[in-house]
């Protein structure tokens, strides 16, 4: 008898969807910050055919001038438009944590439910594995690697992603251990059913909710590491439109036009906020309270 | 008095209150001195802001030119450079040159280090030896290769040069060649110049203390030979944040800053006076003459064309830099040619200022007259080089060259230079003459035998004509013959398009409101800058 | 699991010490000396070069020794407590690393304290007035700081206090006279501390969350047990095990916080300095920092361990077991 749909805990009759999640009570805040995050994914697509004004044209006797008609952030300190590369920016802003939350996201649902489950030599090596990367700051290392490495967007992506993995693995392996314990698991086992099955087609789709809030708050975090190494110089091609760099950058006409400065901070503030309160919604309402803690 | 690590606020103060302050000091000490023409005035203390700690204090381990500034407070060299093509006596009361290639100097008896050890001719022939003798691996050592002996009989000391050359007379002016105490560097070689081994000198102050990351405080030193300057004790105050050293100076903190932000500009020019400090720094691209498609003089000057040199120097440098169209500031040849030579000698440069329609003509004339793609190798904290690179891709791009800007940190992005490879492509350069002598850069940058591993030359120009001339102009004695040398060099190398040069930049001065700085240029603040400075 | 099986695991996981900092200290090693263009090339950019001065640089330094042969050298130096000569600065590595440390220890601890002594009776006091504003008050606050990155924190608080209002210095950490020092502190240490501030008042607010409605506090609370004694006797000591779990990636997350901290108003820690040599390849420092962080990690994961058996005799050993 092939069971084709996962089999779910007996629990209450709660269900839930994606659909079920707009339509239910969405607090205010979580509602105004999808918006946002929406906004900001749209701004990342084309963001730069959507806006008039070029992010690269310089200026070069334009420099730091004051919000204005003509610009209306004013200008950086090559003359060029702050409000055209705050939106440039979005896309380095939204494409870098993605692939970084994203990537956590697959290489723990695999590993984290595979240690979890086969137990045993798996288990432990992966364990060992993830507790030698938590001997060391994440971030300090990547400052270390990056800059060694000679800097750059992607090379940064692809260390914070490596860092990032352990601590996704650990949650994802404690959730599933708790589903294990659980009798749905047993009476599969009873009936036959395949070990990869039960692991990715029944405990993987009731951790679902715990990999959302994970994924969401691994986003939030990769935001703030990447716009921080980009601030210390370890980040993309000078000129190309980043939010961290721009910050960095424009921090010498604090004083002449500190928007320079200030509408990237708000920017990063404005997504990783947002996202925090989405991941958070999720993690409160659909994963149980104060269990797995980030 | 203010001590070091005491700088705090305590309320905010309006600059009127600074100017008024300063004023009335000033007002009082002219007072003071016109009552007593015997006695100098003294102030207690000079702040200066620093933006980072100098790695050290002891030149052979730290070849920095703004550092220098410090160190020339604490050691003395043998001879002075003042300004207009003059040496004057330091440590070596007299000095001259007997033949081509050797150098008498005679040591001022007397002079005694901070320690209380008299300055002996053994000391000197050390600090000479500091930078000749491989196994010190001084950072310096590339100017001094020219040394073949130095010997002492009595109070003189006596340089041989394997062969003549117009550099070496400047030397013993150089940080390079600051004179230290025999007995106290070998004593601790390993550390000295560090906060553990502060430098001993024979120069007017001596290191009280030396914090990493905080503050150097220098006292006076009570053995000091020459004319006591007017401050009693001066504190480096290391100030990292640009914001925050014009939030010191704008409150009172510190007293003088070296090179304000450009881009803050107009904040420091009410906070403080802004003088100008000849540096003769020169900024622009080499190119490689061997590297397709550099290779053809179309091209280079279609880039050349293709640059907004006068753009860079008043959008990033606020236009305190110039356009430069050489490697020498003409400045550099004041006092040795008249005016109207250096002019003349200039106005026969090739250049070929911003305009892209002309850009794109020479481009059609060459062999990729649709434009090509490169990567460029950009240092990694500079913010002016960096600046300057997003400049040119901008514009470049108008004619169809397209540049990706690979931002490398500073050690490998030069030692691709270093490593003289097939491809050098266009390099960023930056860099200033050691000595008031034009030709320096000349021979770094456009001499054959620099074209090689560990040299300079990254445009691969080997022109025999030039190559003749350069040494002429490296083993003649006569400045103005040299001079003459130097600018012809300049007028036939630009005709090959070897460079685009694009700025002359200088150093400016922040000093407190009401105080001035005397002339004072980047040959002579490594030797007591602050002799420089009147608060009157 | 008392006396001899406790001292065999935490002798255990001090052993490990060893060869975690040893892969460590090598991979780091290894991609600084794989660079090309090390330190000499920092050192001479920008200034006449010719092959006798840099091949006298890389003799002085050893750099031009096969790699096994300068990492086993540096090992040597290491077992005897010499952690080498920094190639920019000429200062011994411990002796730059030990001036800075209590600067980056005091900016930490304090941060930590900071941290809990504020975010966790923040975290009851939303958790028991869960829904209302007050609560939600707590958690939008909650999540702004634990959004904002270190450095726009540190920037803003920098240019609010101490520009705008002028309560704060500048720059600096000020004499050693103790109150001169908390006064430059204060501003570093709450820029520091705002983003592990959050995290703890959410966690500590989740978790009373989770055992405030549990069956053995109705019952206690049935039994007559003042709203006080239960609070701190049985909400407190449960709600605590989170937090402690969670100290571990506190501390990681001050430390990283610390390197913009430092950077921004100017002091003279550990962060700074392994900004500073990172950038100038500047091997030996590199090595003997990672050396020290790692170690400093290692440790404080032990001793939080070590605190979290003493908190909850009923756990084993591995909190990440759990």
């Amino acid at each position: 008898m092939a069971v084709t749909s996962a089999i779910r805990p007996a629990q209450t009759d709660r269900r839930f969807g994606l659909t079920l999640w707009l339509i239910r009570s969405v607090p205010a805040s979580v509602g105004i910050a999808l918006i946002v995050v929406t906004i900001l994914m749209v701004l990342a697509a084309v963001g730069e055919w959507l806006w008039p004004v070029s992010p690269n044209a310089q200026n070069l006797y334009l420099i730091a001038a004051k919000p204005g008609a003509a610009h209306w952030l004013g200008t950086d300190t090559l003359g060029r438009d702050v409000f055209a590369r705050v939106i440039a920016g979005a896309r380095s802003a939204v494409v870098g944590p993605l692939i970084i939350a994203a990537s956590g996201l697959v290489v723990s649902s695999l590993l984290g439910v595979g240690a979890a489950y086969l137990g045993g030599a798996v288990d432990n090596l992966t364990l060992r594995v993830v507790d030698i990367m938590l001997a060391l700051p994440g971030l300090l290392i990547a400052i270390v690697i990056v800059s060694l490495g000679g800097g750059g967007y992607w090379m940064a992506i692809l260390v914070l992603s490596i860092l990032n993995v352990q601590g996704d693995i650990r949650i994802v392996r404690g959730a599933a251990l708790d589903q294990k314990s659980l009798p749905y698991i047993e009476a599969a086992r009873i009936l036959g059913i395949p070990r990869w099955r039960i692991m990715f087609m029944h405990i993987l789709p009731n951790i679902s909710a715990i990999l959302v809030a994970d994924f969401a708050l691994d986003f939030a975090l990769a935001l703030v590491a990447l716009s921080g190494l980009a601030f210390l110089g370890l980040g993309a091609q000078p000129g190309t439109p980043e939010w961290g760099t721009m910050l960095s950058d424009n921090e010498a006409i604090l004083f002449t036009n500190p928007l320079g400065s200030l509408a990237p901070a708000a920017a990063i503030v404005l997504l990783a906020v947002s996202v925090n309160l989405i991941g958070d919604w999720i993690f409160d309402r659909y994963a149980g309270r104060g269990r797995f803690i980030r | 008095m203010l001590r070091p690590g005491q700088l705090r606020r305590s309320g905010r103060r309006s600059i009127w209150w600074v100017l008024a302050c300063s004023t009335a000091a000033a007002i009082a000490l002219t007072a003071c001195a016109s009552n007593q023409p015997t006695t100098t005035a003294t102030v207690a203390l000079l702040t200066w802001g620093l933006s980072s700690t100098p790695a050290t204090l002891f030149a052979p381990t730290n070849f920095s030119a703004p550092d220098s500034a410090i160190m020339g407070l604490i050691q003395d060299n043998l001879l002075v450079y003042t300004g207009d093509g003059k040496l004057v006596p330091s440590l070596a009361q007299s000095w001259n040159a007997p033949d081509d290639t050797t150098y008498v100097y005679t040591l001022r008896s007397g002079a005694k280090f901070s320690d209380g050890n008299a300055v002996t001719p053994a000391d000197v022939i050390f600090s000479l030896q500091l930078q000749t003798d491989p196994k010190y691996g001084s950072q310096e050592s590339t100017l001094f290769g020219n040394v073949n002996s130095v010997t002492a009989s009595g109070n003189n000391i006596t340089v041989k040069l394997k062969q003549p050359d117009t550099l070496w007379k400047w030397l013993p002016t150089h940080m390079g060649f600051y004179i230290y105490e025999q007995k106290d560097v070998t004593a601790n070689l390993a550390s000295y110049g560090t906060p553990q081994h502060p430098p001993i000198g024979s120069g007017p102050y001596m290191v009280k203390e030396f914090v990493s990351d905080s503050h150097i405080t220098l006292a006076r030193n009570p053995n000091y030979w020459g004319t006591k300057p007017i401050f009693d004790s001066v504190v480096f105050q290391i100030i990292p944040d640009d914001n925050t050293r014009l939030l010191a100076m704008q409150h009172g903190d510190i007293q003088g800053a070296w090179n304000p932000p450009p881009a803050a500009f107009d904040q420091w020019t009410a906070a403080a006076t802004i003088s100008n400090m000849p540096a003769y720094i020169w900024r622009g691209l080499t190119l490689d003459m061997q590297d397709p498609p550099f290779d053809d003089i179309h091209v280079r000057r279609a880039l050349y064309y293709a640059t907004d040199r006068a753009g860079i120097a008043q959008g990033i440098t606020a236009g305190k830099a110039k356009a430069s169209t050489a490697l020498d500031d003409p400045a550099l040849f004041g006092g040795i040619l008249p005016d109207a030579t250096v002019t003349s000698g200039y106005a026969s440069i090739a250049t070929f200022p911003f305009d892209i329609t002309k850009a794109k003509a020479e481009l059609a004339l060459s062999k990729v007259p649709n434009g090509f793609n490169f990567t460029l190798n950009v240092p990694a904290g500079s913010a002016r080089a960096s600046a300057i690179s997003q400049s040119i891709k901008q514009t470049w791009a108008q004619i169809g060259v397209n540049v990706t800007l690979n931002v490398m940190p500073g050690g490998p992005r030069f030692q691709v230079i270093l490593d003289h490879g097939p491809h050098l492509g266009v390099q960023v350069i930056g860099n200033l003459p050691d000595v008031p002598d034009a030709t320096e850069l000349l021979w770094l940058y456009f001499k054959g035998d620099q074209a090689v591993k560990n040299g300079n030359n990254s445009s691969n120009l080997k022109d025999s004509q030039i190559d003749t001339l350069i040494q002429q102009a490296l083993t003649e004695t006569n400045p103005t013959k040299a001079a003459t040398l130097d600018l012809q060099i300049q007028q036939l190398a630009s005709q090959q398009v070897p460079i685009i040069p694009i700025l002359w930049e200088n150093n400016q001065v922040a000093i407190k409101k009401g105080w001035t700085v005397g002339p004072i240029n980047a040959f002579s603040w490594s030797h007591s800058f602050v002799e420089a400075i009147h608060t009157s | 699991m008392r006396g001899r099986a406790l001292v065999f695991y935490f002798g255990r996981r001090l052993l490990m010490l060893v060869p975690v900092t040893f892969l460590v200290t090598l991979a780091v090693f290894l991609l600084a000396s794989l660079v090309p263009g090390g330190v000499v090339a920092v050192v001479l950019a920008g200034h006449p070069t010719d092959t006798a001065t840099v091949e006298a640089l890389q003799a002085k330094y050893h750099l031009n020794d096969p790699l096994y042969v300068q990492y086993l050298a540096w090992l040597g130096n290491v077992i005897h407590g010499d952690l080498g000569r920094s190639i920019l600065t000429s200062q011994p590595v411990s002796y730059a690393i030990m001036t800075r440390l209590p600067l980056t220890v005091e900016l930490n601890l304090g941060g930590l304290l900071l941290a809990l002594i504020i975010g966790i009776p923040l975290g009851i006091l939303a958790a028991t007035r869960q829904g209302r504003a007050r609560d939600r008050g707590v958690v939008g606050i909650a999540v702004l700081g634990s959004s904002t990155p270190h450095f726009i924190l540190a920037l803003v608080i920098l240019y609010v206090f101490a520009e705008l209002l002028g309560w704060f210095p500048l720059f600096g950490v000020g004499t050693d006279y103790p109150p001169d020092r908390l006064w430059h502190m204060v501003l570093p240490t709450v820029s520091l501390a705002i983003g592990p501030l959050a995290f703890v008042t959410k966690i500590t607010r989740a978790s009373m969350l989770d055992i405030i409605d549990r069956d053995h506090i109705a019952f206690a609370r049935a039994r007559g047990v003042s709203e006080l004694r239960i609070m701190l006797v049985y909400l407190l000591r449960n709600a605590l095990i989170p937090v402690v779990t969670a100290a571990g990636l506190l501390l990681i997350g001050l430390l990283t916080g610390t390197v913009f901290v430092e950077t921004i108003f100017g002091l003279p820690g550990l962060g700074g300095l392994l900004v500073s040599s990172v950038k100038g390849n500047d091997i030996p420092m590199i090595q003997g920092l990672v050396l020290v962080l790692a170690i400093w990690v290692v440790l404080a994961n032990l001793f939080i361990d070590a605190l979290y058996v003493v908190i909850d005799p009923r756990v084993g050993f591995e909190r990440s077991a759990s």
